[in-house]
């Protein structure tokens, strides 16, 4: 599968996850938005695990864009989870509260999760990869685990304020999927893939595919957010 | 080599050390935290039982306002964020969900507002 239908269908299942059983009412055009950019930044989390991880193994010609195109879209993730914070707090001001020490720990996780997609991206970077780890299978390991921890704590976040999962099988079925594919994932072998007859693709051509992406979930999050309030 | 492996010791060891307090520190924070301000109209809320909210009319379990015991209680002061969540906003989400007239499910600031309703 490529990217692109790939990408759609991680963010069409997760948003479609919300609504499984009824339960499609909308919290206001505000909060739904907001919401649906921090659903965006989730869709992100699983797409650079399933897709664009491990691309120093993917063939010369292709690393580069693959190298290229994970830090473009983690730098993204980040950016949507950073701008789902503000939306809340610029939509509901008593959101501030959430981010003081008394709140719900689900909460707290989702602000240890920020700081820790801050510090992964920042610790990936080839300065202070190499001042911090002594060799890239170092980087690597401590990479996908902190990686792994992060989809968790996401994953107790979105699950936890039981906001639009609000039952247990939608908790339990965004749970297992949210961890569960990147941990299986993350254990399997790198399958082998051959790509000698596939086109050269670039990094400058990561850029384009990023701002694709980026357009496409914001289509994806305004249809959620049009579906919610509209119906 | 050897200072690298410091490094990461000490970070690993400071974020144990930043979460054990953490969590002390937010059982203090959840005990003293000033209640936010709320609004709630009974006029509203007519055709829900009274004990659905003022169960100690029932159950015997106190008197006075539902914060004499659900702030001063050691076994529910840590509770009463969730407790009253589920109490008010599941309800709200039930209504809404049945298509029925709801009031505020998710917005904090519609029920955290200082106005004071009837």
């Amino acid at each position: 599968m490529g990217h692109r239908p790939l990408l759609l269908a991680i963010a069409v299942g997760l948003f479609a996850t919300t609504a499984l059983g009824g339960g499609w009412a909308g919290a206001g055009w505000g909060w739904d938005a907001a919401n649906a950019i921090g659903f965006a930044a989730a869709a992100l989390i699983v797409f650079l695990h399933v897709e664009t991880g491990a691309a120093r193994n993917r063939p010369a010609p292709h690393a580069a864009f693959h190298s290229k195109l994970h830090v473009n879209v983690a730098a993204l993730a980040l950016g949507l989870a950073v701008a789902h914070v503000v939306a809340l707090l610029v939509d509901d001001r008593v959101t501030l509260e959430y981010w003081k020490l008394s709140a719900p720990p689900y909460m707290l996780a989702g602000f240890v999760a920020l700081f820790a997609m801050i510090a992964i991206l920042a610790s990936a970077y080839p300065g202070p990869r190499r001042a911090v780890f002594d060799s890239p299978q170092r980087f690597r390991r401590v990479h996908r685990i902190a990686s792994l921890a992060l989809a968790a704590l996401v994953a107790w976040h979105v699950a936890g304020s039981a906001l639009y999962l609000d039952t247990r099988v939608k908790q339990t079925l965004f749970v297992a999927a949210f961890v569960g594919i990147p941990t299986w994932l993350s254990l399997r072998p790198s399958p082998e893939r051959s790509l000698i007859d596939a086109p050269r693709r670039s990094a400058d051509e990561a850029r384009r595919e990023t701002v694709w992406i980026g357009a496409a979930l914001l289509a994806v999050g305004a249809a959620f957010t049009l579906l919610r309030n509209l119906s | 080599m050897t200072a690298r492996r410091a490094i990461v010791g000490a970070s690993l060891l400071a974020i144990f050390a930043l979460a054990v307090a953490a969590g002390h520190g937010r059982r203090d924070a959840v005990e003293t935290r000033p209640l936010l301000p709320l609004t709630f109209a009974h006029v509203d809320h007519r055709s829900v039982n009274c004990i659905t909210c003022h169960h100690n009319f029932a159950d015997s379990t106190g008197q006075g306002l539902c914060i004499d015991c659900h702030k001063t209680n050691a076994q529910v002061r840590l509770q009463i964020e969730p407790m009253f969540h589920t109490l008010c906003r599941d309800c709200h989400v039930a209504k809404r969900t049945a298509g029925d007239d709801a009031g505020p499910v998710r917005r904090c600031v519609d029920c955290h507002t200082a106005d004071e309703a009837p």
